[in-house]
């Protein structure tokens, strides 16, 4: 294993959360204004909560587990869910006269009173719209309006690549906001000033030129550390590499792992609870040509250990049971497959009934 | 530099890289990106769902059965110009079909 610094698989084995044997609640936005709930012991839509606002876009937890931040689409609008009542506790808009926000990437802070993310403006003029710069924005979720409004850097205004804004995270003492995209930029939460730059499109040792990581939707995740996969491509004949890569948000490290060479693109890591065992749905090829297939992973030697090849839909997403045992696909449309982890086989196809509009959560039981 | 000219394939595609980067008038085309069908602007030129192409020019990267597309393409993509104004005047429009593929016929005609 190649590594730069920290932490080993096996400590990182040793951090995972007990596995508590008993099956959760998984919670997706759905047309039209609806947040469904299925028990995964059931396999059934046990009920739908209720939004004032509109279309739920994505879904995020808070920090504690016990709301459900969804973003609606409807005037850049958020509404918080309790999860133990299900019910919508509290709804607003952002948008404020003429000027409607545009967000892409949320982060939240550690005592979720703030929501960082980038956005742009538009904003209705007399005779046109105006769009704005690419900007990072204080989203205050307890007085419900934008705080704070600045430029994003010159070299950060490119459009695409992860919404503009890239895969976000707050570091555990909420002092700065890591932002995943060609590099790691590392800002200070506060004026949004650039503290820090991992440059990932440098070597960052012998045989690899470019590197690039996001972070996943992991329910166990440690806090302050990431693990999912890294491409890169080597500076000779720039062939394409994916792997394993591990960073720690307080000491800024990276643990990287190549596995073996890259597909046309991948679904994310999805981590059983007791972090021994990782899933991925990963796609060769494009069009009438792509391929989708099951990836099983032993996390200790980070080596694909089962493939399968699935009969995957023009668009989905993938996600993982709380016991680990099921894995999902999802999403444009109005069914969710339930795939057996260990055959890689479908044992169920679920109609929900509507449309599924946003990502899942997966709530451990 | 006229008179060197690519006689083989290889030299022919490095010609056909070149030319990509010195501009053209297609709309959105990306440098040195393969060479596929342009849509000038996508999709959305396409007003009758069903009969939309993908990014490649194919079918093969639109949902099927089609209805799947309607609300994901709408919020996300590229269809709020060919549906009803869900935001502001047609709110309910879908209000008798949540799921599109199977519901579809019970969505509002709306005639503005």
């Amino acid at each position: 294993m190649q590594r730069r610094a920290f932490l080993s698989t096996v400590a990182a084995a040793g951090l995972a959360p007990a596995q508590t044997g008993k099956l959760g609640t998984l919670f997706v936005g759905a047309w039209q204004k609806h947040v469904l709930v299925i028990d995964e012991a059931t396999r059934k839509v046990t009920d739908q909560i209720e939004l004032k606002l509109d279309v739920p876009r994505s879904i995020m937890w808070s920090e504690d587990k016990k709301k459900i931040i969804v973003h609606c689409q409807k005037g850049c609008g958020f509404e918080i869910i309790d999860v133990a009542t299900r019910k919508s506790e509290r709804s607003f808009m952002v948008d404020t006269g003429g000027k409607m926000y545009r967000p892409s990437g949320f982060a939240n802070s550690p005592d979720d009173k703030k929501l960082y993310t980038s956005l742009y403006t538009v904003e209705k003029k007399i005779d046109r719209f105006e769009v704005s710069k690419p900007q990072w924005a204080i989203i205050d979720m307890v007085g419900e309006k934008i705080e704070k409004l600045v430029d994003l850097p010159k070299d950060q205004q490119l459009r695409g690549g992860g919404g503009r804004g890239g895969g976000m995270r707050v570091s555990p003492d909420g002092k700065f906001l890591y932002q995943f995209r060609d590099n790691v930029n590392i800002y200070s939460t506060e004026d949004f000033k650039e503290v820090d730059k991992i440059e990932l499109s440098k070597p960052l040792f012998p045989g690899i030129e470019r590197v690039m990581i996001g972070p996943g939707d992991d329910p166990y995740e440690e806090r302050g550390t990431i693990l999912g996969f890294f491409n890169s491509t080597d500076p000779i004949v720039h062939k394409s590499t994916f792997g394993f890569a591990k960073f720690d948000l307080n000491k800024r490290t990276f643990d990287f792992t190549p596995v073996g060479p890259s597909t046309t693109g991948t679904l994310g890591l999805r981590l059983t609870p007791d972090r021994r065992t990782g899933y991925t749905v990963a796609f060769n090829g494009m069009g009438a040509n792509r391929r989708c297939e099951f990836w099983t992973f032993d996390i200790a030697s980070r080596k694909i250990t089962k493939s399968q090849e699935f009969d995957g839909r023009s668009r989905f997403e993938f996600n993982m049971s709380s016991d680990g045992k099921l894995l999902y696909i999802y999403g444009a449309g109005n069914t969710l497959e339930m795939y057996d982890a260990a055959t890689l086989k479908m044992v169920k196809d679920l109609d929900v009934n509507t449309d599924m509009t946003s990502n899942m959560l997966v709530l451990p039981g | 530099m006229r008179h060197l000219r690519a006689i083989n394939k290889k030299a022919r595609r490095i010609d056909d890289l070149l030319s990509t980067t010195e501009g053209d008038f297609v709309a959105l085309q990306q440098n040195n990106a393969a060479q596929r069908p342009h849509y000038p602007m996508g999709c959305s030129i396409v007003f009758s769902p069903g009969w939309e192409v993908d990014s490649t020019g194919g079918t093969a990267g639109l949902c099927q059965p089609v209805e799947r597309d309607l609300y994901d393409c709408y919020i996300s993509c590229y269809w709020p110009a060919q549906v009803p104004d869900h935001l502001n005047n047609y709110p309910e429009w879908t209000s008798k079909c949540a799921a599109a593929t199977k519901d579809w016929r019970n969505i509002d005609l709306v005639f503005p």
